[in-house]
């Protein structure tokens, strides 16, 4: 699972974060190093669909939050990658 | 290294850094400007340009099709050259050359051997002669003292006959008889086709949204 926009959203279900909180986070929990370029390019994406919003910071880091949207999308694309995931496990086992 | 990541941001379309320009630089200093992110920056950019990647790999291919057509597609124009060694030393080449490049000594041999034809039906003499010296016949030098003499035309063999004769008027001795050969487009038409589509590409959207 690479998919930068995934990431930042499971990233955000946790807890609200600035960019390079997030960044952080999903190399800790993913092993995956998003560049700067490739996480704000996710970000201004999920923003505009508005799956996350920037929270009113005296920072120049904007925190952002997960949206009920983003939560439900995330929830989606969880369990259609975990319906993939249970069908490899299920035919590698059988080979 | 900061200046360099500065420099990158301003690809960002103006919109974007209005928005996001402040904190994506408070990120940039966090992760401490690496050089290792540089190319993930501009990368990004260059893709937010970027409105609509279809159109741009169509006009792209489109452009290096194109320019593939003009290499492919011979010209219809010989290239006879000829090279032949300075001979005696205190042969002024360019003297002779402009006796030979002149008017009345260019003028005998397009009538000798009947150039240019269908010019000289709508054109004085003159301007043919000025014509062919300025873009059909090229002489220089070339390293070892030898010297290159071309000529540019339509028909090979008269392409080659012209040449050799306008080496032996300049005196100089010839080891082989001119080598003729047709005159493709430069190869360069392909990336310069690919540019082209590229740009067509970017400024198709742009253009489709203004109207």
């Amino acid at each position: 699972m690479t998919d930068p926009g995934l990431l930042v959203l499971s990233s955000l279900a946790e807890s609200d974060k600035h960019g390079y909180a997030i960044m952080r986070d999903v190399e800790e929990f993913a092993g995956v190093r998003l560049g700067p370029g490739t996480l704000y390019g996710a970000i201004s994406r999920l923003d505009e669909r508005g799956w996350i919003r920037g929270l009113k910071s005296g920072d120049r880091r904007q925190p952002y939050t997960l949206t009920a949207q983003g939560r439900a999308h995330l929830a989606e694309e969880l369990s259609r990658i975990e319906m993939v995931l249970r069908a490899g496990k299920r035919r590698l086992g059988k080979v | 290294m900061r200046t360099l990541f500065r420099l990158a941001m301003r690809i960002y379309p103006k919109a974007w850094l209005h928005r996001y320009g402040q904190e994506y630089a408070a990120l940039l200093k966090d992760t401490g400007y690496r050089l290792g992110d540089l190319p993930d920056v501009i990368t990004k950019g260059v893709m937010m340009r970027i409105e609509s990647p279809l159109t741009l790999v169509v006009c792209s291919i489109a452009g290096v099709a194109l320019g593939a057509c003009f290499h492919i597609l011979p010209a219809q124009t010989y290239r006879a050259f000829v090279e032949a060694q300075l001979p005696v030393a205190g042969l002024d080449l360019k003297q002779r050359a402009l006796g030979v490049l002149c008017q009345p000594s260019l003028g005998l041999f397009i009538q000798s051997y009947n150039l240019y034809r269908e010019m000289r039906e709508n054109y004085p003499l003159e301007y043919v002669v000025a014509k062919m010296r300025r873009e059909d016949i090229r002489v220089g030098l070339l390293p070892g003292n030898r010297v290159e003499v071309v000529f540019r035309y339509p028909d090979r063999l008269v392409a080659a006959d012209v040449a050799r004769d306008l080496a032996v008027e300049l005196g100089l001795k010839l080891d082989r008889e001119p080598t003729s050969m047709k005159l493709y487009r430069t190869w360069l038409f392909m990336p310069l086709g690919l540019l082209m589509g590229m740009a067509l590409g970017l400024a198709v959207p742009k253009l489709v949204r203004l109207h």
